[in-house]
């Protein structure tokens, strides 16, 4: 069968594998195509352009997940981007930075840089059965965990959590407003926070130079 | 002299909120203050933010993030009524340019402080005390702060 599949449907299936869209099971399934051959499909490709990341490069953007929980009674949520197991409430390799959602939103965005490295590694939502679209509201009695989109752009070194899709805030009326976030120093780039005005709640959360301030594995994905 | 003061505690104890200074936002929604946020040495758990005015940078308020962690089983034990913002009683004593918040704190054991210079321009020093990895006092220095000018 893999004999049928032309360059370009090859070149498709490979990247939609690298993008996160198909998974390897599945794209051996639905192609009839032996692991292996797919498997060095893949390595062609990153050898043609010379790593793994190089070929995301190439593609622009790739979809992930962020891990976030929320903290029983909804009072606090936190995004984890580093990959680390630890217990809630250690910060002390941090400094941080607090963000008001001021007249938009009940609520704010706490971000925790790493002192080595300088990098974004956990994010804090203050008050999120607030600020966030209603299915993150958590629970009352226990840690609720949840997977939120994450967008990396490799082109434009940017990065996107996004809490909801335009369709998924049903009382959306009116466009989004964003609060702008200048980093500090020695960060460079912006965060914005933007905040859907009819429903005031949390939208996205965008970062500029992500490949500068997000924990280094997200844009150096080299294996 | 030690006097009564209330924090407020949010649904799950996770939040825990001591009003120094009447504003007109509330602790949800802060359009007319700006915060800053510190994390406590380990191995405590928790974070400390200092809610300033937007207008003269005075001190409005004290937040502490992952209280059920960082509080004793006292206060901790309000995040089984699930009730938000369930008053909890610390006291408070003031004199010129120095403000003390108490926590009941009754362990023993060594006691440990962190030190935390607020960065500009807000103005003060804010001294953390804790037991056996619980918050036990917090001392704010040179702060403006409402509570000072009942010392006066």
């Amino acid at each position: 069968m893999s004999n049928n599949l032309s360059d370009t449907e090859k070149a498709k299936l490979v990247l939609a594998i690298m993008r996160g869209d198909l998974t390897f099971e599945d794209a051996c399934a639905s192609t009839s195509v032996a692991a292996d051959s797919l498997r060095n499909w893949i390595d062609d490709a990153i050898a043609s352009v010379g790593s793994r990341r190089a070929v995301y490069e190439k593609l622009g953007k790739i979809k992930t997940v962020a891990k976030m929980f929320v903290l029983p009674g909804g009072a606090l949520a936190c995004i984890r981007l580093h990959d680390r197991e630890a217990p809630f409430g250690e910060k002390s390799g941090y400094w941080s930075s607090a963000i008001q959602l001021a007249d938009l939103a009940d609520g704010e965005v706490i971000l925790n840089y790493s002192w080595m490295g300088c990098r974004i590694e956990e994010i804090d939502i203050v008050f999120p059965r607030l600020c966030l679209p209603p299915q993150f509201a958590g629970s009352e009695t226990e840690t609720s965990r949840f997977s939120v989109e994450m967008e990396l752009d490799f082109k434009r070194k940017t990065a996107k959590i996004r809490f909801a899709r335009p369709s998924k805030i049903q009382t959306q009326e009116g466009p989004l407003t964003s609060v702008c976030f200048v980093l500090p120093a020695p960060l460079i780039g912006t965060v914005f926070l933007s905040v859907d005005n009819a429903s005031e709640r949390l939208y996205n959360i965008e970062f500029s130079h992500a490949d500068q301030t997000l924990p280094q594995h997200l844009f150096a994905p080299e294996t | 002299m030690k006097q009564a003061f209330t924090m407020q505690l949010m649904k799950g104890a996770m939040i825990g909120y001591i009003p120094i200074d009447d504003y007109t936002s509330t602790i949800e929604r802060k359009s007319k203050t700006w915060t800053q946020v510190y994390s406590f040495e380990k191995p405590v758990l928790g974070q400390i933010g200092f809610n300033f005015s937007k207008s003269d940078n005075r001190l409005l308020g004290i937040e502490i993030y992952y209280a059920r962690f960082c509080l004793s089983n006292e206060y901790v034990e309000f995040a089984e009524y699930f009730r938000d913002k369930e008053t909890a009683e610390i006291q408070f004593d003031t004199s010129p340019g120095l403000t003390l918040f108490y926590f009941d704190c009754d362990s023993e054991g060594t006691r440990t402080k962190q030190i935390i210079y607020v960065a500009p321009p807000a103005v003060g020093t804010a001294v953390i005390a804790f037991r056996e990895e619980k918050l036990c006092c917090i001392e704010l220095i040179g702060f403006d702060c409402a509570l000072e000018k009942l010392a006066l």
